[in-house]
């Protein structure tokens, strides 16, 4: 497999939204990583709203945008609505013609900054009520997949990390 | 004139994104458009899974000829009980998380499915605009 197509997802949090960029080629062991990821930062983050920016996605097999799909049910019943964002036109043809119900569960928006800004009043309602308890940190980077770019001391503990909490969520058997 | 140009095998899920891959490119070579390449390698996507979790194993023929691309998925699986009602809309068996037949069928201009008992044969055709 070309080295490319295993891009790296750096999961963060900007404006009191979960952020989750997919790049590249997606394939069965990357979805379930990028979906537990997601599932395991909207707890931690305890956000409301939670951005999947596809633009970096130039097609995608229906059966991983299904999984895209389910996430956001997911994500909805961990009480956060979803917007997917960049869809391109490669990505489209697969959410089309299928029983996505996309409508109730997300919305989707152009671009990444669009769907932070369409989340905003879900956002600040619930920054409001719960000022006292806790804060939205902003822009902070809640969980790093190794990206290449690192010395190798910091990668080992990473991936051990990572596949700690794989095989913990395998475990739980989320899907 | 109809020419055999790609059979990929395939038995596991990796063997999925590799026939997308190579099709796409063939679909390329041959002169589709970006948009139909796309359309194809989606509808291969859907068809290919579908081996892997129906049948555990199959292959993928692709032939083409001045019109277009032909792509046959076979495999020796339990077969499609009632086709008519899979290619309904929603229509799902495993809760599948894909398009279904029927958005396999959308992508493409013709398509055409045999099944019995001994497994199943779709065949898919692409029409070169």
């Amino acid at each position: 497999m070309e080295e490319k197509s295993l891009s790296d997802l750096s999961i963060h949090i900007s404006e009191g939204c979960l952020v989750v960029p997919i790049q590249g080629e997606i394939d069965d062991e990357r979805m379930s990583k990028i979906q537990c990821q997601i599932l395991k930062g909207v707890e931690d983050s305890k956000v409301k709203g939670v951005v999947i920016d596809l633009s970096g996605v130039r097609i995608i097999e229906p059966y991983h945008a299904g999984i895209i799909d389910k996430t956001a049910k997911m994500i909805s019943l961990l009480g956060a609505k979803t917007v997917l964002t960049g869809i391109k036109p490669g990505v489209a043809i697969a959410l089309t013609d299928s029983n996505f119900d996309f409508k109730e569960i997300y919305e989707t928006a152009g671009t990444f900054e669009e769907g932070v800004k369409k989340l905003q009043p879900l956002v600040r309602v619930e920054e409001k009520s719960e000022e006292a308890e806790e804060e939205v940190e902003k822009n902070e980077v809640i969980e790093e997949v190794d990206t290449g770019e690192e010395t190798g001391d910091g990668e080992d503990g990473n991936v051990e990390d990572e596949e700690d909490f794989l095989a913990e969520q395998d475990e739980k058997d989320i899907d | 004139m109809k020419e055999e140009i790609l059979r990929i095998p395939i038995n596991k899920e990796i063997d999925v994104l590799i026939a997308r891959r190579e099709i796409k490119s063939e679909a390329e070579r041959i002169g589709f458009r970006w948009i139909d390449q796309t359309r194809i390698a989606t509808a291969v996507s859907e068809l290919t899974r579908n081996i892997i979790k129906h049948a555990y194993r199959g292959e993928v023929v692709v032939n083409k000829d001045d019109g277009g691309i032909e792509i046959i998925c076979q495999d020796e699986g339990p077969g499609i009980p009632d086709v008519e009602q899979a290619l309904e809309k929603g229509f799902s068996t495993t809760n599948s998380l894909g398009i279904g037949l029927i958005g396999a069928k959308h992508l493409m201009d013709d398509f055409k499915i045999e099944s019995n008992d001994r497994g199943t044969t779709i065949t898919a055709y692409k029409k070169l605009k």
